[in-house]
């Protein structure tokens, strides 16, 4: 019985330690194996708009405010207001338009999974192969 | 630690120690008051009112990019797009700086704990539809370069709109609520300035109050023995020596007070003194005249007595004479005769009484004279010269002369010490320690004891003379240098000896004192000046 409660107490240490973690993830296409938390910014303010191998890069959203994503925004010193009011201003001024809001991690996972220069995040524990992790943010 | 008690200075000190300290807690009270005002007056300044513009502008900017957004939308020329979109682009720019501004505000009235929970839900609904406000802008620029016009007119007039009535709400109420609390800090500001102005008011008055009181009671604890001395000094300058300053406070009008109490009572005890010795003096100029005038008739009488005596004895003699020649001539008859006179007369009788009368006219001369020696002893008439002498030595003949009175009846005790010897009248200095021994002699009922002590000083000589006698009281004591004072039976004492003693000291620049206890007994104490 204690050994039953030990191992649940620890998994649900894990688990909630493990959401609190999320994957920057990109497509396998993306020569860079990581990048650094200015070089994310820059990425998803339209600012960096190739990768080293001459592929356009291509930023994805997530459609709903959860924790992730103003978790992942937050790391890069921004709200997902304040990346909407930047992409609004390089789309005036032609410069991109924003990226496609995606309903669910899953659905970021697979089509990041499917598209080639893509870069999304999604939570640490759902990450699978089909991706690369260029970087991991703790909180 | 009482007040009254401490010095001048010290009260001094602690009254204007007490009158500054209010004043600095007046000043330190004004100067914390000052700073919550300024607090107040800076919140309103640095926060709210900055929130308010903030949220206005903020509030503006978001309307003027719906309307270029409506432009854009109604227009199909490529050139007036372009400039649409740049309009938007610095509206944009603007809106990014109000956020940026107010949120920074914010933080700082966060930090204050001045921000209010319906602030930060208003605000929450601003960022909320502002946010599917710039989705949908997308949504509509999209549509509106794409000449999908319609579509994105219909777009801002519903969707669109909706946020922005939403958003906008939640502003003009945040910049309400803003403006409110700004004036609600104002008001505030006003009140504590009210109140601080109120406050400083009422303990600046009573520090005035009290600075008045503690001024008043120092005067008084000064100002109320000077009073009293000056009362008590006009008291005095009518003679009235019996005076009474209550002496309530230790400090120096205390002591001044109680060296005035003191001072009357030596003034009183030196006019009394004085008084006394102008009495005496002239009850011996007085003395000394009445002396004169008795000793010739009283000498008269005394050289007279004698003759009278041998006459009446020659007298009686020729008497007697007659007799025998009359028996010797057998004149019987004639005798008888005679015999008979006699018999009538009581002629044994007569001779008797004239023997007791011419004594009695002795005595009584004699004792006259003695009165009138003792009274022209005691007016200093003849006085003998200086000598050097030893007053161990004086008392001591002295004693030789009373050895036979005293006898077996009192037992005497000498306590003599080497003392020097001193320029004096002896002869007067010893009718001074007789007085003094029969006087003790004369006190002592039955079997007593006199105790002689003699010593000496830089300065003085003394000799103290004390009986085991029936003592004085306070009355009898009072009179006793006065002459012809005495408590003994008439024909016992002339109440002169100690007057004329008294008189003798002074003539030596000394002093008597007396020490009695009724029933207990009695000490004089003489003290002459130790020179030669
Ligand atoms: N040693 C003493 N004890 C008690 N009373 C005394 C003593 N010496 C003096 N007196 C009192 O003082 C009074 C005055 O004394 P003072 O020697 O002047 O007169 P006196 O002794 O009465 O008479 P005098 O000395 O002329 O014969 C005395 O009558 C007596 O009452
Ligand atoms: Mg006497």
């Amino acid at each position: 019985m204690k050994k039953i409660l030990l191992c649940l107490s620890i998994f649900i240490l894990l688990s909630i330690s493990s959401n609190a973690q999320i994957a920057v993830i990109a497509n396998k296409s993306v020569p860079e194996s990581s990048v650094s938390k200015s070089e994310l910014l820059d990425l998803y303010s339209g600012d960096i708009k190739w990768w080293g191998n001459g592929d356009p890069v291509i930023i994805f959203d997530l459609k709903k405010n959860d924790d992730v994503k103003k978790d992942f925004y937050s790391f890069i010193g921004k709200t997902p207001s304040r990346m909407k009011t930047i992409w609004m201003k390089k789309m005036l001024s032609g410069e991109g338009d924003p990226p496609d809001a995606l309903e669910t991690e899953n659905d970021m996972l697979s089509v990041v999974a499917k598209t080639q220069g893509a870069i999304g995040f999604v939570s640490l524990d759902i990450i699978d192969n089909s991706v690369k992790t260029i970087a991991i943010i703790k909180d | 630690m009482k007040l009254s008690n401490q010095s001048l200075r010290t009260k001094q000190l602690i009254g204007f120690g007490a009158i500054l300290l209010m004043l600095i807690l007046v000043y330190l009270y004004s100067i914390k008051k000052m700073s919550d005002l300024n607090d107040e007056i800076i919140a309103v300044s640095n926060n709210w009112l900055p929130r308010a513009v903030a949220l206005s502008e903020l509030n503006n900017n978001t309307a003027n990019l719906r309307i270029s957004q409506f432009e854009h939308a109604y227009t199909f020329d490529e050139e007036k797009m372009r400039e649409q979109e740049l309009e938007m682009i610095e509206l944009i720019d603007q809106i990014t700086e109000n956020i940026d501004t107010y949120e920074k505000l914010k933080e700082e009235s966060e930090a204050q704990n001045i921000y209010t929970e319906a602030e930060k839900n208003l605000y929450r609904l601003f960022t909320d539809n502002w946010e599917v406000y710039q989705d949908l802008s997308f949504e509509f620029f999209v549509l509106s370069r794409e000449n999908k016009k319609q579509e994105a007119i219909d777009l801002l007039n519903n969707e669109a709109k909706e946020a922005a009535l939403i958003g906008g709400g939640a502003l003009e109420q945040l910049v309400n609520l803003c403006q409110q609390e700004s004036f609600d800090a104002a008001q505030r500001a006003e009140k504590t300035f009210r109140s601080a102005k109120g406050f400083t008011t009422i303990i600046i008055i009573g520090a005035i109050i009290l600075s008045l009181y503690i001024a008043r009671k120092l005067v008084n604890m000064i100002l109320r023995p000077i009073k009293q001395l000056r009362t008590a000094a006009g008291y005095i300058s009518k003679g009235d020596y019996d005076i009474y300053i209550d002496i309530e406070n230790n400090d120096e009008m205390g002591e001044l007070s109680e060296s005035f109490v003191h001072m009357a009572h030596s003034l009183e005890e030196a006019q009394n003194k004085l008084v006394q010795s102008e009495k005496m003096a002239s009850l011996g100029q007085l003395t000394a005249g009445v002396a004169h005038e008795i000793n010739n008739p009283v000498n008269f009488v005394l050289s007279n007595v004698n003759p009278l005596k041998r006459d009446i004895n020659d007298v009686i003699n020729v008497q007697k004479k007659y007799e025998e020649v009359i028996k010797y001539h057998n004149l019987e008859n004639q005798f008888a005769e005679i015999e008979k006179f006699k018999n009538d007369l009581d002629y044994e009788y007569t001779l008797n009484e004239i023997d007791k009368l011419l004594e009695g006219i002795e005595e009584g001369g004699n004792r006259t004279a003695e009165i009138v020696k003792g009274l022209r002893n005691f007016s200093r008439l003849d006085e003998s010269e200086m000598k050097i002498a030893n007053i161990n030595e004086c008392v001591d003949s002295t004693l030789m002369m009373l050895k036979n009175q005293f006898k077996n009846r009192i037992e005497i005790e000498k306590d003599f010490s080497e003392v020097p010897d001193i320029f004096c009248y002896p002869g007067k200095l010893n009718q001074v320690f007789m007085n003094l021994l029969s006087n003790a002699g004369q006190a002592i009922d039955g079997k007593g004891k006199i105790i002689i002590k003699t010593w000496n000083n830089d300065q003085s000589i003394f000799v103290s003379i004390t009986d085991d006698g029936k003592g004085m009281d306070e009355n009898t004591k009072s009179k006793i240098f006065e002459p012809f004072f005495t408590t003994k039976d008439v024909g016992e004492g002339t109440g002169l000896g100690l007057s004329i003693s008294y008189g003798i000291i002074q003539d030596h620049n000394g002093s008597i004192d007396v020490k009695s206890e009724l029933k207990k007994g009695t000490e004089f104490i003489i003290s002459l000046p130790n020179k030669q």
